[in-house]
């Protein structure tokens, strides 16, 4: 940021000069809060049903738990222990493989116990008998898609460079087996990702990718990938991501939708990770291909992209415009109308992030037609929805200029972002109070129109309640707008008002009042 | 003069018709008096003079009694009315008087007033095992409970047994008399009957 | 759930607790409040009365009241709208609700703890059993990211062999099928409005089976109903089904006092039966003017036109009655008149398309100056309830009216009486209106009318009871006078000018006239809603009665067009 112009000078002033503020665009953008849903919602649905006492039909889950599993279990671990017989080994083994196939409960931790783990990655190893390898391999997949815990007993027995060898195996069933469950490992968490990229799978993993490759196998290594671009903390190691990023470039084109949507989910990962990551993903060139998704038929598609750019925008000035000069505002309008309102949600919290930025963007979100759309989704929407129209204007209150402001005034933002400040969630009402102040403090001189508006809409009496809130912020802007805003008309009259003291009123006694009668 | 005085105190006492006292007419009363002292001395005179052998005075000396009958009549209405009214309130309020009624007894009527409530009150302690408050309750309550309606926003009300009520303009509500009476007399509650 | 036993389900758990009362903004509601409320005093049960005239309130007076209460009452209100969800009260709160309104919300129907509804369910067409609607087993686990609900690729995946794979892909088919099915049913169940038995009936039944019923109660229990055939939310034949139940127990509260042994005081209260003219309060009034303002009679003579007038006079000269008369009060009537007015219409009214001009109904009598009919309560109930006095808030309104139920305030209720009759001739001024400016005009799907600013007329029917009469005069009137086959089976959408201030209207839809006298379903609730979504209108859909709703002015045209193609 070397090359401040004198109006992103004057605006780093102005912020720093309001009260409380003095952070720049970058800390106002906000990454994407994993907002806890609205759980009691969904609880309540449960717990009317729960009360019916509808008996319970589905009784057959309990296999795990019966003697005679447990027997059989013992009996499959020591069959299929007995490398010198072959058939046996075969039908032990295929017959745990199919009680973890099975649309019931596996009896995953059962068959660890029983100390199945080494005697299935032995078999990994047989390379005399690739029905051998296929079974035990599927076997140890269903295994590492379990817990954590599971998942990790897999690895712990050694199984990982066994897999990586079966990538080079000549019988496809057998590779595509292993992708699998190198898949279902590295999905368990950073660790567990960066042991097996440490071991070497990405190369041959990539390597999977040609045109020749069939459909489901080339969808199971598109899985890995985003499997690879998962989990933070720490994200995937940048010379991984620098590997992946081609090939993500490639797959963006297919014409399948499911890879599509898992690579876009990919990039949307890669995304969430930083601005360095963020850069990445822009330098890789696959933007252009991106942005146009935001309008894909398929809602799956456009659910990904959406979330993929809506990362890209939390990063710099620079980074987000490349964002919009690839003319991404052009699919809001449809987005902000979407029937969905998970969909209307991040297409707001999106555009939060543009206001937040330099006043050329949001210009661009004013000239791209968003605002009453923005304000309306304000009014009346899913309450996680107008707390990001909540963000979204409070943004441009405060990077716009004073014109942007009154455009937004002009669309009518002042009484449903008044109808917000009674709303239990705190951060909210803040943000909105805030916006509020923002407003009036951009009207300059002409305030009176803004500060009537907010009256009639009941906004007053709101604001004059939450000068009695617990948070500090919330009390203190609430004073400062009532004393500097509305409480000019007391002080007009202060002057002819009568003092008031313990007795009553003392009316001035100088004035000229006739004591002998009047004269008509 | 002539029993206009005496008139105006029994006017006072006719303005007084919300149960408010007017303050003691002292000076009223002092007028009435010097008055009444002035047609007795007159009277006299005359009387004297009648004795003495003149004839013609009777007529003044019969009406100046007459205005003096009047003038003690009109006295002790006032006063004896303005006793009842100090009654009836001890009865409505207790045994201690509002501020702003005190100000307007004479100090007499204080007296009275205390020595009242003294006289009350070693009756009510005769009735009965430890004495009974008869000003309590004065007319039979109907029933336990009183329909009100709410005449103004008072906010939460608690009752004895910790539950509270939530007192809002125009609602109802169907409560204990003894929590109600109060209220009602504050003007916050309104009774209704059904 | 439905309750089965009110007294012990109902009655008995609230004996020794305080309740929360709330009660919607219309006459039934009233007079089951009335009811309830008696009986609450009898028993000595101490309860908190509020009044309410739309969701909104419910959520409010919920809100502050509900500190330290268990048990909520709702009457004509609540029933059709997910009351836990909109309220969210404490696990330990239970709710009561007599709602007439329909269709109930399901999870009021399935709700096995927290909601009681008091009403039968014989009222309520084709309830959707709890499988078709609700489903008690796990969902299945996600797997195979590319068919899941949610769009985001799962960490882990399990693989499935073939059997598997197909009792999945085959549980999966069967959820779908059960979701498509269980969307149909709600679509249908929820399409239609419509109204159930009268609350006051209900409470009057509560009443009755503790023996505690008097003729007080069973007074306020014909009101409610009467008041529920003025609307037309009921169709005369529920109506006369429900009065021959209330006959009965009126034969038996009021069957002594016959003999002469056993007279009962003067001023009791005695109600009899008796089938009266529809003509409305016609006995406070002249019949004349009853005649004018009665819809049924003004609609099927077309008062409104010179013809009409014409055949009025001819009506009342077929009957022998001379005009003087008519236009006389009623009470000034001659009294050979007075007494045969009945048999007189009666016997001309056929001559005159007015066959069905009687209807049965009730007297009631106490004192020898007060004789009133049910009718005439209810309308002048409704006319207190509604008053256009500017310095009554709502809940002054709601208490007034309260009040002119009980016989202490005789007084207020003239004055409903005659509250009613500017009610009436408002109506009728404006049906007047709209048809000589030919303001009812044809949208295709359905007629519509919109109420000009500015008469005096305007302020009635910013009320919606009074704008639902109105309403329904005006399509009755309209059809009568259209000479199109098709306006005969047209609904009618009307609005009127709320608040200048804020720039509102208040919209009702009514159903097509019915045919035969058989209720209506009105569909314009979902219609009213799904409206306002499409063009993004300023609505307010707080009405219980879902086919009346608020409306920014400005946005009406948007509305309008939007409703028209959705119903094309």
């Amino acid at each position: 940021m070397s090359n401040l112009s004198i109006e992103d000078t004057a605006m780093a002033s102005r912020l720093k000069s309001f009260k409380n503020k003095g952070r720049d665009q970058e800390e106002m953008r906000r990454r994407r809060t994993e907002t806890t849903v609205e759980l009691r919602k969904n609880k309540r649905e449960e717990t009317v049903l729960k009360r019916r006492n509808v008996p319970n039909l589905e009784s057959t889950d309990s296999e795990e738990e019966s003697p005679l599993m447990n027997k059989s279990i013992s009996e499959i671990v020591v069959n299929a222990a007995k490398s010198l017989e072959p058939n046996i080994q075969l039908d032990a083994v295929q017959a745990a493989r199919k009680l973890l196939s099975s649309d019931r409960n596996p009896p995953i931790d059962g068959l660890i116990e029983s100390g199945i783990l080494p005697v299935l990655v032995d078999c990994l190893a047989r390379e005399d008998n690739p029905s051998l390898q296929f079974e035990a391999a599927w076997a140890l997949t269903n295994i590492a898609s379990g817990t954590s815990k599971q998942t990790i007993a897999v690895v712990e027995a050694g199984a990982v460079p066994y897999f990586l060898k079966l990538l080079g195996s000549q019988q496809h069933n057998v590779a595509e087996q292993a992708v699998w469950a190198l898949g279902n490992i590295i999905g368990d968490g950073p660790r567990c990702r960066d042991y097996c990229i440490k071991e070497g799978v990405v190369r041959p993993l990539l390597n999977f990718i040609n045109p020749t490759i069939p459909l489901s196998f080339l969808r199971n290594v598109t899985w890995v990938i985003v499997n690879l671009c998962r989990n933070k903390d720490p994200s995937p190691p940048l010379e991984t991501i620098r590997e992946i990023l081609p090939a993500l470039l490639a797959l963006i084109h297919h014409s399948d939708t499911n890879i599509l949507v898992d690579t876009v989910w990919a990039l949307s990962y890669l995304t969430d990770g930083g601005n360095t990551q963020i850069q990445m993903v822009i330098d890789s060139g696959i933007v252009p291909t991106l942005v146009p998704l935001l309008s894909s038929k398929e809602v799956k598609v456009q659910t990904a992209a959406l979330r993929a750019v809506g990362n890209i925008v939390t990063g710099t000035d620079e980074q987000t415009q490349v964002v919009l000069d690839h003319h991404a505002l052009q699919h809001f309008p449809a987005l902000l109308d979407h029937a969905k309102d998970k969909i209307n949600k991040e297409a707001v919290w999106f555009l939060s992030n543009i206001t937040a930025g330099s006043q050329k963007q949001v210009q661009e979100v004013i000239d791209a037609g968003l605002i009453p759309q923005i304000i309306r989704h304000l009014d009346k929407s899913d309450f996680q929805t107008q707390k990001e129209a909540a963000w979204a204007v409070s943004n441009l209150t405060i990077s716009g200029n004073k014109d942007q402001v009154s455009v937004l005034v002009e669309e009518g933002v002042v009484p449903p972002l008044c109808k917000l400040l009674t709303v239990k969630d705190p951060q909210v009402v803040q943000v909105c109070i805030d916006g509020i102040n923002n407003i009036l403090k951009l009207a300059g001189e002409n305030y009176h129109d803004i500060a009537v508006s907010i009256e009639m809409c009941g906004g007053l009496d709101k604001i004059e309640l939450l000068q009695n809130s617990d948070i500090e912020e919330i009390y203190k802007l609430a004073y400062e707008i009532i004393d500097q805003y509305f409480s000019e008309i007391d002080e007009e009259d202060a002057a002819l008002a009568p003092q008031a003291n313990q007795d009553g009123f003392q009316f001035d006694t100088n004035t000229n009042i006739q004591t002998d009668g009047f004269q008509f | 003069m002539y029993g206009e005085k005496a008139i105006e105190l029994i006017h006072e006492l006719q303005r007084a018709v919300n149960g408010s006292l007017a303050p003691f007419n002292e000076e009223g009363v002092r007028q009435v008096l010097e008055e009444m002292k002035a047609l007795y001395d007159q009277n006299q005179c005359d009387v004297e003079a009648t004795v003495q052998g003149e004839k013609d005075r009777l007529p003044a000396v019969q009406f100046r009694h007459t205005c003096l009958e009047r003038n003690k009549r009109c006295l002790l209405a006032y006063l004896h009315n303005r006793l009842c009214m100090i009654r009836d309130m001890r009865w409505e309020f207790g045994s201690v008087l509002p501020a702003e009624v005190k100000y307007n007894l004479s100090e007499q009527e204080v007296q009275w007033f205390t020595k009242y409530n003294k006289s009350l009150a070693s009756y009510m302690r005769t009735l009965g095992q430890d004495g009974l408050d008869l000003t309590q309750d004065r007319s039979p309550p109907k029933s336990l409970y009183v329909e009100v309606r709410c005449l103004m926003d008072y906010g939460e009300f608690e009752s004895e047994d910790g539950s509270s009520v939530v007192l809002k303009k125009n609602s109802q509500h169907f409560l204990l008399r003894s929590l109600c009476e109060p209220l009602i007399r504050q003007g916050v509650l309104e009774h209704i009957m059904s | 759930m439905f309750i089965t036993d009110i007294r012990t389900q109902f009655y008995d758990v609230i004996l020794h607790h305080r309740v929360l009362v709330l009660v919607a903004d219309d006459v039934d509601a009233i007079c089951a409040c009335k009811i309830l409320q008696t009986l609450l005093q009898w028993d000595h049960v101490q309860y908190t009365l509020v009044p309410v005239s739309g969701k909104d309130d419910v959520e409010q007076a919920f809100l502050e009241h509900s500190e330290q209460l268990k048990y909520v009452v709702l009457i004509n209100c609540g029933g059709t709208v997910n009351l836990l969800e909109s309220l969210q009260p404490d696990e330990n709160v239970v709710f009561f609700i007599c709602d007439s309104h329909r269709p109930l919300h399901l999870w009021n129907i399935y709700n096995e703890t927290q909601i009681k509804l008091l009403m039968s369910p014989d009222d309520d067409f084709d309830i959707p059993s709890y499988e078709e609607v609700f489903r008690d087993d796990e969902s299945d686990s996600d797997d195979s990211g590319a068919e899941s609900d949610s769009s985001e690729p799962t960490g882990k995946r399990r693989r499935y062999d073939e059997d598997a794979l197909v009792r999945k892909m085959n549980r999966r088919q069967e959820r779908r099928n059960w979701d498509d099915k269980r969307s149909k049913i709600l679509f249908d169940y929820e399409e239609f409005s419509y109204y159930g038995s009268s609350a006051a009936v209900v409470m009057y039944n509560l009443a009755w089976k503790k023996s505690k019923d008097t003729n007080d109660l069973l007074w306020w229990a014909i009101v409610g109903l009467t008041d529920q055939l003025i609307h037309k939310k009921i169709d005369r034949e529920k109506y006369v089904s429900d009065v021959t139940e209330l006959n009965r127990h009126v034969a038996r509260h009021n069957h002594r006092g016959e003999d002469e042994e056993n007279t009962v005081s003067v001023n009791t209260m005695k109600i009899s039966f008796l089938p009266d003219l529809q003509l409305v309060l016609y006995r406070h009034w002249s019949i004349f003017e009853s005649l004018k303002h009665s819809s049924y009679t003004a609609c099927n003579l077309k008062l409104w036109t010179l013809k009409g007038q014409k055949k009025l006079n001819e009506f009342l000269a077929d009957m022998g009655l001379p005009l003087a008369q008519c236009q006389q009060k009623f009470s000034a009537m001659d009294i050979t008149y007075k007494n045969s007015i009945r048999e007189l219409l009666e016997s001309s009214a056929r001559k005159f398309g007015l066959e069905n001009i009687t209807l049965p109904s009730f007297l009631a009598q106490y004192g020898f100056k007060n004789k009133f009919c049910a009718f005439d309560i209810a309308y002048a109930v409704e006319a207190i309830l509604e008053s256009v006095d500017k310095n009554k808030s709502s809940e002054e309104r709601f208490l007034d009216a309260l009040d002119c139920l009980s016989r202490s305030y005789i007084d207020k209720l003239h004055k409903g009486l005659d509250a009613s009759k500017l009610q009436l001739q408002a109506v009728v001024i404006q049906v007047q209106s709209l048809l000589d400016m030919g303001q009812v005009v044809s949208a295709g799907p359905f007629l519509y009318a919109f109420l000009p600013e500015g008469t005096p007329e305007t302020k009635f029917f910013a009320h919606p009871n009074c704008l639902s009469m109105l309403a329904r005069f005006a399509l009755e009137a309209y059809v009568k006078m259209s000479k199109s086959k098709k306006a005969k089976n047209l609904p009618l959408v009307m609005t009127a000018p709320l608040n200048s201030e804020t720039g509102t209207s208040l919209v009702i839809g009514v159903p097509p006239l019915p045919e035969l006298e058989q209720s209506s379903r009105n569909f314009f609730g979902r219609a009213f809603e799904q409206a306002g979504k499409k063009t993004g209108s300023r609505t307010l859909h707080n009405h219980f009665d879902s086919s009346i709703m608020e409306l920014k002015t400005g946005d009406r045209s948007k509305f309008f067009d939007a409703l028209i193609s959705l119903l094309s």
